[in-house]
């Protein structure tokens, strides 16, 4: 099975602006063979802080665009991931609803969450790298 | 607006006029898309190289923290609920 990485909506954010440090990372391991993985909250999310930047239109042109390409796959939220978010909201008061639902299907599956928020690093079991701008 | 005909295997044309005003030549991509209230669109397919630099760096933080904002909004919104 390939391994998977979550990217966060900044992390995405900076993918689609040319960012060499998350460029660079991506392409490491992509060329190790991981896949990227992203929460259909994270494409709401992205798209509603596109339209306002760049109008609906345009929007829509960069989020069907990385929905059909080889990027990342964007996830509906399960079962499973649901039940985990709504006991990690309830023990961390600090994290929001998508903060709650991404975390929850990082550690679901085990696997490394890319964010560009701090805090993610105060949850327990949860393998995170900060990516800085 | 043009009317077309869907020929041999779905097939459309789409009419020159267009395909010039939005630079599309023959062989590039498209996407298409079912969308739940607008119906079938035609999108612009970006390569990948063009869709890694298809913001430029302040719109991209200005995103980025306006979603951290967004979220810390949140938690701050469920405690005046609380008290």
């Amino acid at each position: 099975m390939k391994n998977t990485i979550f990217l966060d909506t900044g992390v995405i954010s900076l993918y689609l602006s040319n960012h060499e440090e998350t460029l660079k990372e991506i392409k490491t391991k992509k060329k190790n063979n991981y896949s990227f993985i992203s929460s259909e909250l994270n494409y709401i999310e992205f798209f509603n802080h596109l339209c306002r930047e760049k109008g609906k239109i345009n929007a829509q042109i960069i989020m069907e665009n990385l929905r059909k390409g080889d990027f990342i796959e964007f996830l509906p939220v399960s079962k499973n991931v649901s039940i985990l978010a709504g006991e990690l909201k309830c023990k961390y008061k600090f994290l929001s609803m998508v903060d709650a639902i991404i975390i929850a299907e990082a550690l679901t599956r085990k696997i490394f969450i890319y964010t560009t928020e701090a805090y993610f690093k105060d949850i327990d079991n949860l393998k995170v790298k900060k990516i800085n701008y | 607006m043009t009317i077309v005909n869907i020929s041999n295997h779905g097939r459309i044309t789409i009419p020159s006029e267009m395909r010039k005003k939005y630079g599309w030549k023959d062989g590039d991509k498209v996407i298409i898309i079912d969308h739940p209230l607008e119906g079938i669109k035609i999108l612009p397919y970006l390569s990948e190289k063009k869709l890694q630099s298809i913001l430029d760096m302040e719109t991209s933080i200005k995103i980025i923290e306006e979603i951290s904002k967004e979220r810390r909004q949140e938690i701050e919104n469920e405690k005046e609920k609380l008290y």
